[in-house]
């Protein structure tokens, strides 16, 4: 497997520590971009690419499922785990 | 020498049960049976083992095998998972680091911990009031090259060892795999579940085959059941720990819809 563009997982991987900042996907993305020298081309695919787009980048599955969630285009769909956990 | 009272492993996921109600349905009571069936070996501690999603490593500092030593964990909370603690076993945990060291293996340990869905769904199934103490031991099949199933079986042996050999007489535990089956994880074939491969490796554990699963490869596992088909590496631990002891299926559903297939197995313990 090649390698992700520069900072893509280092940027996710953040996020995942610094959970706060997952609003900036949303509300100023190239904050990210900027922080974290992710190229310029890749921008629109992060910004509205699906599974498939990312995927072809090189980014790590488990990563792209995160951005993707966080983003707001989630590839499967999303449920409240008290539907199956107020049953125990 | 302690007693592996019993063994266990599930798929360690749950999802949407819109328009797969009944099949959810098997799971979900599949999943509580195992609970059932752990809860009433009344354990000392519990040892799951499982792949981390990347929530708890990173991949640019890789750790594949890893351990988790602490008295108590918080859970990462994601899936909307509840953030309750639970108890570890730190004792057990380090003696299972210096034992695995010792033999020239690589386990290390990863603190600070949050587990994520990938020990708490089954954890707070099986163990919902947090009652039993759980060492989370990692084999990450999220790095390329992950852990191969020869070393996840050395692994899986040692721990059989490390119980029977070094822990105190008559210390009951429990050891549980998570992961799989076939699905794969953010990629263009995601909601693809290869039943066929996962009906053919649950029957390789009811046969009591264990050994076979040992000259599995990465490889082929990739390309059969997925990037995250690859979690079935936990299974190959668990099975190296009991290699004699055959398995009784308790569920197993192909889930599209989850993008998993679902299963969950309880083996039999001379």
């Amino acid at each position: 497997m090649g390698a992700a563009p520069p900072g893509v997982h280092a940027m996710i991987e953040h996020l995942i520590a610094v959970p706060q900042d997952r609003a900036l996907i949303r509300s100023s993305p190239e904050t990210l971009f900027e922080r974290f020298g992710v190229p310029k081309d890749v921008w629109p695919v992060l910004r509205t690419g699906g599974r498939d787009d990312l995927a072809a980048l090189r980014i790590q599955g488990n990563l792209v499922i995160k951005w993707l969630i966080w983003s707001g285009r989630p590839t499967v769909a999303v449920f409240p785990i008290s539907y199956y956990f107020d049953r125990r | 020498m302690g007693n592996i009272v019993g063994a266990f492993a599930m798929s360690h996921v749950l999802g949407a049960p819109d328009g797969q109600e009944e099949q959810a349905l098997k799971v979900w009571e599949g999943m509580q049976e195992i609970g059932r069936q752990v809860r009433a070996l009344e354990p000392d501690l519990l040892v799951y083992i499982t792949s981390d999603h990347l929530n708890n490593f990173r991949l640019s500092a890789p750790q594949p095998i890893a351990i988790g030593t602490a008295a108590a964990f918080t859970p990462y909370g994601d899936m909307g998972l509840p953030l309750e603690e639970f108890p570890g076993h730190p004792g057990f945990a380090r003696g299972f680091l210096n034992f695995v060291q010792e033999r020239g293996s690589n386990l290390e340990a990863v603190d600070p911990l949050r587990p994520d869905h990938g020990v708490v769904i089954p954890l707070d199934i099986v163990d919902p009031q947090h009652r039993i103490p759980t060492v989370p031991l990692y084999i990450n099949m999220v790095y390329d090259p992950a852990p191969s199933p020869a070393e996840a079986w050395a692994l899986g042996r040692m721990l059989g060892d490390y119980i029977r050999e070094a822990r105190p007489q008559a210390e009951r535990v429990v050891i549980m795999a998570g992961g799989g089956l076939s699905h794969w994880i953010g990629v263009p074939e995601e909601g693809r579940v290869n039943a066929a491969w996962d009906e053919a490796f649950l029957r390789i554990l009811e046969e009591g085959r264990n050994a076979e699963l040992e000259a599995l490869d990465n490889a082929s596992i990739r390309q059969d059941a997925g990037n995250g088909g690859l979690e079935v590496s936990s299974w190959v631990a668990l099975a190296g720990a009991i290699p004699s002891s055959p398995a009784r299926r308790v569920f197993y559903e192909p889930m599209p819809g989850w993008a998993t297939g679902m299963g969950g197995i309880a083996f039999h313990i001379a």
